[in-house]
């Protein structure tokens, strides 16, 4: 049995895998919920609308002691500090409209992790089936926190600050501390009722009552909140991350394909070759790196292959993720990532969320009008960056855009020329040490090229 | 004065923290009132997330069923059955 490092918080269950199935154990202290999830009907509305991962039951390996499921594996695992905007808000969305049908169903959401929530097939879905513990009349919403600190607050630091304080949620994984939200925030948010209710007003009482909780737990167990109250909070929360907007200004990267060096036929000629490539190698998985608006991921996702669009632009990743919702698309996952420094592995004993690197190695990565980027704007060597790319893919579909492109021309403008081994034979050179040629072809009308590797490993 | 306290609400909630600081009124309200989790709930709520709920549940209740009412009528004359954005986002294939 192989437990996953992610999944120890909760003593009612974990998370193992065997022979690259998932399982998930539920524990004792957790039999009563489970039962009244399914007696409820609860997982039956939920999965059959796609809102919770569906599951089987082992019968065989349950007994006294333990319950076995298996639920639906997940192609790819994604981290709030890796979504858009409008992702995290619908994620946000969903964990209360979960709520919502769970008070329903007589039960309610134990806890409001944004991790909980994933991405399949365009839209936001629970992985998590111990997330549902019976309903008790008049008791608080014990996630609430939980909820403010990783959807709330990151919204609205997004919406009255900065689309980049979302990345809070990547140095503090139980989400972003209302105080340090509640500072951050400008004054006019106070006006929002929601926002200080929620977030101002939470965390003046918070730190009103740090430390007084022994005090708290000898009070006595009155029913304090009616069920309509209740709905009412969800229902406010609700109605405040829905006002809440975020409004980008163009980046530099959001009209690129309007300013490229590619006429109509060489970027039709460029997406034919990176098609055939992809053909070639017909991965189970691609992972565009550096992919913009999605443009050339879509030529694998079109053909059913889940892709995941990595950007460093938030403005770009936005754009996708909406395009997928507005067109119901399917196998297409967009995400931010930056390439120069990706996301790590965190938590405890660097365990509970994988690096990018982990969740690797994929059948097929490519990198499209990239390697300038990270070979002149960040001083990358050559080397380093094939060794890089030959851990995250098997494959590697890579376009090599040499000094005298525009866009390279751009970069080297403002800066001295300290790259004395940046031409095609030193690329080539730097990545024949991790990966053999398959394919390569002059993209024509331009002066670059493009490549289709195969790692040696 | 900041423009929170300016707003109704932010003069609301600062007067009540105000007053609390003084007599410890809200926190023998709070502490009077607030339910502990029998269940074994592996978060920590917090006992300041708890008394914000405590504190706003039952005006949020309020405007809640009064919206819930409203949305009836509504259908009731435009002849559909009620369905919020959440369900329509969510649960529409």
């Amino acid at each position: 049995m192989n437990k996953l490092p992610s999944s120890f918080r909760d003593p009612d269950g974990f998370l193992f895998m065997e022979e690259g199935r998932l399982f998930r154990q539920i524990n004792p202290g957790a039999f009563d919920d489970y039962t009244l999830l399914n007696k409820s009907r609860l997982y039956e509305y939920l999965t059959s609308k796609n809102l919770l991962v569906s599951h089987r039951e082992h019968d065989d390996r349950s007994d006294s002691d333990k319950i076995i499921i298996e639920p639906e594996k997940l192609e790819f695992i994604s981290y709030p500090y890796e979504w858009s905007y409008t992702q995290l808000r619908d994620a946000a969305l969903l964990t209360l409209h979960l709520q919502r049908r769970a008070l329903e169903h007589g039960m309610s959401l134990k806890d409001a992790t944004a991790y909980n929530i994933q991405f399949r097939n365009g839209k936001p879905i629970l992985i998590d089936t111990l997330s549902f513990e019976k309903y008790e009349e008049g008791k608080p919403w014990v996630a609430y926190k939980q909820f403010c600190q990783h959807f709330l607050a990151p919204l609205a630091l997004a919406s009255y600050r900065d689309i980049r304080l979302t990345e809070l949620l990547r140095t503090n994984i139980d989400g972003v501390p209302l105080d340090l939200a509640s500072g951050l925030l400008p004054s006019k948010s106070k006006l929002n009722l929601g926002i200080a209710t929620h977030i101002h007003l939470h965390a003046k009482t918070q730190q009103k009552y740090a430390g007084k909780g022994s005090e708290g737990s000898e009070a006595s167990g009155k029913k304090a909140i009616k069920k309509i109250g209740l709905l009412g909070l969800i229902d406010n929360l609700n109605s405040t991350i829905r006002k809440l907007k975020w409004k980008p200004n163009d980046t530099e990267w959001s009209d690129y394909y309007e300013i490229t060096n590619y006429d109509d036929a060489s970027f039709d000629r460029k997406k034919e070759l990176v098609s055939s490539y992809i053909q070639k190698c017909s991965p189970s998985m691609l992972w565009d790196l550096g992919a913009n608006d999605g443009t050339f991921s879509r030529l694998a996702s079109e053909k059913g292959v889940p892709t995941i669009a990595f950007d460093i632009d938030p403005i770009a990743v936005e754009k996708n993720y909406l395009r997928i919702k507005e067109q119901k698309e399917k196998n297409l996952l967009p995400l931010r990532m930056d390439l120069t420094n990706p996301s790590p592995s965190l938590g405890w004993a660097h365990n509970e969320r994988d690096s990018l690197r982990d969740r690797g190695q994929v059948d097929c990565c490519m990198a499209l009008a990239l390697i300038h980027h990270l070979c002149i704007s960040n001083n990358v060597p050559l080397g380093m960056v094939a060794k890089y790319f030959a851990a995250l893919g098997k494959h590697l579909i890579i376009e090599f855009v040499p000094k005298g492109d525009s866009q390279v021309d751009i970069l080297l403008a403002t800066r001295e020329d300290v790259f004395p081994h940046y031409h095609i034979d030193g690329f080539e050179e730097a990545f024949s040490k991790y990966f053999d040629v398959v394919e390569k072809s002059h993209i024509e009308g331009t002066k670059r090229t493009l490549y289709l590797l195969k790692s040696k490993n | 004065m900041n423009l929170f306290a300016n707003s109704f609400f932010g003069y609301f909630c600062k007067k009540l923290t105000q007053m609390s600081l003084k007599n410890n009124l809200l926190l023998t309200l709070g502490l009077c009132l607030m339910i502990v989790p029998t269940a074994s709930a592996y978060l920590d709520p917090g006992t300041g997330s708890y008394i914000v709920q405590i504190l706003v549940a039952g005006a949020l209740g309020g405007i809640y069923a009064i919206k819930m009412y409203w949305m009836r009528i509504v259908n009731f004359f435009k002849g559909s059955s009620a369905s919020d954005e959440s369900s329509e986002e969510f649960e529409n294939e």
